[in-house]
């Protein structure tokens, strides 16, 4: 067997420590349900390793995404979706008044059920870049799309954002 | 108005002020300053979210068991190289298509409780006077089985694993569930991940505690806190279930035949039976439901009030 096979034990389990995170947030932000986007994260790499003879290591990756998104829509789970964030506790955001506070958390709000009702085209592509700071060249190498492609999915979802939101 | 937000859409000049490639006071430039406010203010509350925590270690785990099942079955194929005669050969492939065709079946009787596991580890316990049955066949790329009466399943994470009944099909990845299927009476129950339930053209996800069923294709739905299905701990329970069903339920449980006249088998009952006396089965069914009944020698009959 070759070094850099992905059969060989050691690189498929670099390639689950390289990508299977990134992938498990991108399924999460697409469709909102944590527990498919684990399923489906499962799934996607099984079927990597039953076809790791023909795939490089190098191809891995966006193979590992195209058969993840094929197999969401297999499952036909396009269902609304909700998403929930966790709240950082670090914040340099204001320390402000109580009534400021109040205000900032209902905003907060806010966004958050606006991004839940983004499409998830603007979703994915908008949460990829802000959460997990995925360069747009990593995100349309993920989702195999042009840059432009990615700038205008972020431009979008911002106009959304602000229009959804109105006057602050 | 249209053709403005399509310049703009087109130079992305949100996108690039997201990326640093714009400073603020070039974004102002295409912006009014109240809109500048708005953007800015998104652009920090983003900080404020973070992605669920990613438990790498538990989903390698359930990986890693499922790519040790894929496994065997190249093992078989670096075997070929040492197989020395032909005669060898054609007696593995006839003994594989013999096997390979072969299906499991799976049967209880009147009033018997069956627990089994199948091919990859999941469990099925089938209850009084039910049958289930596989094919050996592609088991590990098609985990599908039919069921005919009610089971409970247990099914390990791995492909999608489908029950077929003659009500519906009901799909999932792995979870805990349990089934009924009866003639034109469908019910069923998750107790843990997530099913998906196809009725002809309708398609209905349950998550946990949620529980369906279709009694003549009318739909009810509802959510209950029970871990197992009662009629594992000894009890046979109902949610507005049709008379006719809760009848053949008490039939297969005792092996008794009931025969009833002038009775609205469609009525709706909502309660449970022991499944360890008949008697008191009877009772429990039929005193709420105001109707008499008479048994003798396994034959049960019920009259009006």
């Amino acid at each position: 067997m070759k070094d850099n096979s992905v059969c060989e034990p050691k690189n498929f389990d670099i390639i689950f420590a390289s990508h299977a995170n990134d992938l498990r947030n991108y399924l999460y932000y697409k469709f909102g349900n944590l527990e498919i986007a684990e399923d489906i994260v499962q799934e996607s790499y099984l079927k990597l390793w039953i076809n790791c003879a023909k795939v490089s290591i190098e191809k891995s990756k966006s193979y590992l995404f195209t058969i993840a998104s094929n197999l969401f829509i297999d499952e036909k789970r396009h269902q609304k979706v909700v998403l929930k964030f966790q709240e950082k506790k670090t914040n340099s955001f204001h320390i402000e008044s109580p009534e400021f506070i109040l205000e900032e958390k209902e905003f907060l709000i806010k966004l958050q059920n606006t991004l839940a009702n983004l499409p998830s085209k603007q979703r994915e592509v908008f949460l990829l870049n802000r959460i997990d700071k995925k360069k747009y060249a990593e995100i349309a190498e993920m989702l195999e799309i042009s840059v432009k492609a990615v700038e205008k999915r972020m431009q979008k979802a911002l106009l959304i954002i602000r229009k959804e939101i109105g006057n602050i | 108005m249209k053709k403005s937000y399509k310049n703009h859409t087109e130079s992305s000049y949100l996108a690039k002020w997201l990326n640093n490639e714009l400073t603020d006071m070039q974004l102002k430039e295409h912006i009014s300053e109240a809109d500048f406010k708005a953007y800015e203010k998104i652009k920090k509350g983003m900080e404020f979210f973070e992605a669920p925590d990613f438990d790498a270690e538990k989903i390698q785990f359930q990986l890693k068991n499922n790519m040790s099942q894929k496994k065997v079955k190249k093992v078989h194929f670096q075997r070929n190289v040492f197989i020395v005669t032909a005669a060898a050969i054609a007696l593995l492939f006839s003994l594989y298509l013999y096997t390979s065709n072969l299906t499991s079946n799976f049967k209880t009787t009147y009033g018997e409780k069956k627990t089994f596991v199948l091919l990859d580890g999941s469990e099925v316990e089938l209850n009084a006077k039910s049958t289930l049955h596989y094919k050996n066949k592609n088991w590990n790329s098609k985990r599908k089985v039919t069921l005919e009466g009610e089971a409970f399943f247990k099914v390990n994470k791995g492909s999608t694993f489908q029950v077929e009944t003659e009500n519906g099909t009901v799909t999932v990845l792995g979870t805990k569930f349990n089934i009924n299927s009866q003639s034109n009476f469908f019910s069923v129950q998750c107790y843990e991940g997530k099913v998906m339930v196809i009725q002809e053209k309708d398609t209905t996800y349950l998550t946990k505690g949620d529980a369906f069923q279709s009694n003549n294709n009318v739909i009810e739905k509802w959510n209950f806190s029970e871990n197992n299905p009662s009629w594992q701990n000894g009890e046979t329970s109902f949610k507005s279930t049709p008379l006719r069903v809760v009848i053949s339920s008490l039939e297969k449980q005792f092996g008794v035949e009931i025969t009833y006249k002038n009775i609205d088998v469609n009525q709706l009952y909502t309660g449970s039976f022991s499944n360890s006396n008949v008697e008191m089965a009877l009772k429990s069914v039929f005193i709420p439901m105001q109707i008499n009944y008479l048994i003798k020698n396994k034959k049960v009959f019920l009259s009006k009030k």
